[in-house]
């Protein structure tokens, strides 16, 4: 009887370590449960949900130029998805997309051999792998990004790292994006510190910057959906799938997501943060993690 | 081919020599002054003189309402009109409104997408000449904005 | 520079698009700053026949693209594509119509 006990003891502390290995992620399950329904919700009619989501968006307006429902993967395309005028100039703007030539240049960087003759195969299991970006080293306990990761293999073979943002960086991934579109967002979180830097990834999202006071959350979150001035406020859901973002706005820049965090922090009139800082890091790893599940389309044109 | 010298123009950068083209003179060719018109009305009289315009369905001008970056706004233009010549963009409100022009020639399909800049909000007009010479118009006002985040 | 293009054939007419890698810079002549850089002619031949004629300016934007159709095609027909500058640079390249 004492030998059964012991063995259901041992037994149930086996499986409570396992199940508590295992809710590392618990909270982040939560949010993104949340998180993915709010949007659901909200774009599932906002003609007869305007009361609720949209109070002060003019009704006839949205009758004319709103698209819905909004599928989970229909996130992926931002405010292309939910405003049509917007949706239908893109779909001119991409029936021989820019990014085109991004990409072919990023293919010649990529199979360029280095000083050493290897190449970034020798680094990346195949080229496709943007989905599994960002995720967090538990041996360095960082969040680490595909610009990173490049430029880590760079590095390693005694090449000069590229700069973050844009240009030759933006172009090598952008080559990864295309030959990783429909792969699915499966950012996992292995450990406490992984948590950790998801919980400060979810701070960065809903803190309150610059002279504005504006949040990731207030325009992306509450405001998505509605119109500012000239601009159509994304989801925050998919907004990590076009990456990296070809930008048509002074004659078209490729920007990677990393150029793109740190763009919009700025454009609210707040400090510019530093690329590949631990708050963009984390932000991103958290931002990706809620739109786990969604397949990848990147690179893609944007305002 | 018709070559015309503007050296005195003191401008170099029109090219004196176009691309070996079969055909007729073209509006490079004949009207290179144009090309230099700082308003709509004047580049228009150089080309077509004060030949008159008929706003009407035959130039088909096709644009979004609201430019989503004026330095790329797709544009389609058309016309049903058998054996039009040629089919020409001004953009009012640019530094140099004739912003581009196209020859048509036999079996081509009367209809053209490109993309084009657009400094601010303006009228877009496109003119096609006729089989007969004769000129059609269509307008369509385009809003620009500058700056924004994007969204 | 680079001239990319996706160009197809159906019941006899062609539906051809065209990406052109060149910076349409209107530098002085927007405004700006620099020596204008733009393509001012750009022909398509089928040929000796001529099937495209445009002439843009440098309101066209950056890597322009280009949509026409002509009629008297049939798939494997080669099609030539050629554009010149302001500042005589040019590229010439053949396209084969699927």
């Amino acid at each position: 009887m004492l030998k059964k006990l012991i063995k259901i003891a041992i037994l149930s502390m086996i499986s409570g370590s396992i199940l508590f290995a295992a809710s590392y992620n618990a909270q982040a399950e939560k949010d993104r449960k949340a998180f993915v329904n709010y949007f659901l919700k909200k774009f599932q009619n906002p003609v007869k949900n305007h009361a609720k989501y949209f109070p002060n968006v003019n009704l006839d307006e949205m009758k004319k130029t709103y698209r819905y429902p909004l599928s989970f993967q229909d996130f992926q395309d931002g405010s292309l998805a939910w405003y049509k005028p917007s949706r239908e100039q893109f779909k001119e703007l991409n029936e021989f997309p820019a990014y085109s030539l991004e990409v072919d240049d990023g293919e010649v960087l990529w199979n360029k051999p280095f000083a050493n003759g290897k190449t970034y195969s020798s680094c990346f299991p195949e080229t496709g792998v943007r989905n599994d970006y960002p995720y967090f080293d538990t041996k360095t306990n960082e969040v680490v990004t595909i610009g990173q990761a490049v430029n880590a293999c760079r590095v390693k073979n005694g090449e000069k790292p590229y700069k973050y943002g844009k240009g030759n960086i933006a172009k090598v991934i952008a080559y990864m994006a295309m030959k990783s579109r429909g792969k699915k967002i499966h950012v996992t979180i292995p450990s406490m510190a992984a948590a950790q830097a998801y919980e400060h990834g979810k701070k960065e999202f809903y803190k309150q910057r610059g002279y504005l006071s504006l949040s990731c959350n207030e325009c992306h979150v509450v405001s998505s959906g509605k119109r500012l001035r000239a601009e159509s406020l994304s989801p925050a859901l998919g907004q990590t799938t076009e990456m990296p973002v070809y930008r048509v706005k002074g004659g078209g820049t490729l920007l990677t997501l990393q150029a793109r965090l740190a763009g919009c922090v700025k454009g609210t009139g707040a400090e510019k943060p530093k690329l590949q800082s631990k708050t963009l890091r984390d932000l991103s790893y958290f931002l990706t993690y809620m739109s786990n599940g969604m397949k990848l389309y990147g690179p893609d044109t944007r305002k | 081919m018709k070559r015309r010298n503007f050296l005195g123009l003191g401008f170099t950068t029109l090219a004196v020599t176009a691309l070996q083209t079969v055909g007729s003179a073209s509006i490079m060719s004949e009207h290179p002054k144009a090309f230099l018109e700082t308003s709509s009305d004047e580049a228009i009289k150089d080309i077509y003189g004060s030949n008159a315009i008929s706003k009407d369905d035959k130039a088909v001008l096709k644009l979004p309402d609201i430019a989503e970056n004026g330095s790329a706004v797709p544009v389609t233009v058309s016309t049903s009109l058998e054996n039009a010549k040629t089919m020409t963009i001004f953009i009012d409100g640019n530094p140099r409104p004739l912003a581009v022009s196209w020859e048509l020639q036999e079996g081509s399909m009367a209809k053209f997408s490109t993309r084009i800049k657009m400094r601010k909000t303006t009228n877009v007009r496109l003119i096609v000449e006729d089989a007969n010479g004769k000129l059609h118009e269509a307008v369509k006002q385009v809003k620009v904005t500058v700056g924004g985040c994007g969204g | 520079m680079g001239i990319k293009a996706i160009a197809k054939v159906r019941n006899g007419v062609a539906d051809v698009k065209l990406l052109v890698k060149h910076p349409m810079a209107s530098g002085k002549l927007g405004g700006g700053k620099g020596e204008p850089k733009f393509i001012n002619h750009l022909t398509v031949k089928l040929g000796s026949r001529l099937v495209y004629d445009m002439y843009p300016t440098s309101a066209v934007s950056k890597n322009p693209y280009i949509r026409f159709g002509f009629k008297g095609a049939k798939k494997g027909d080669v099609i030539t594509v050629e554009w010149k500058d302001n500042t005589g640079a040019g590229e010439k390249k053949d396209i084969k119509l699927k």
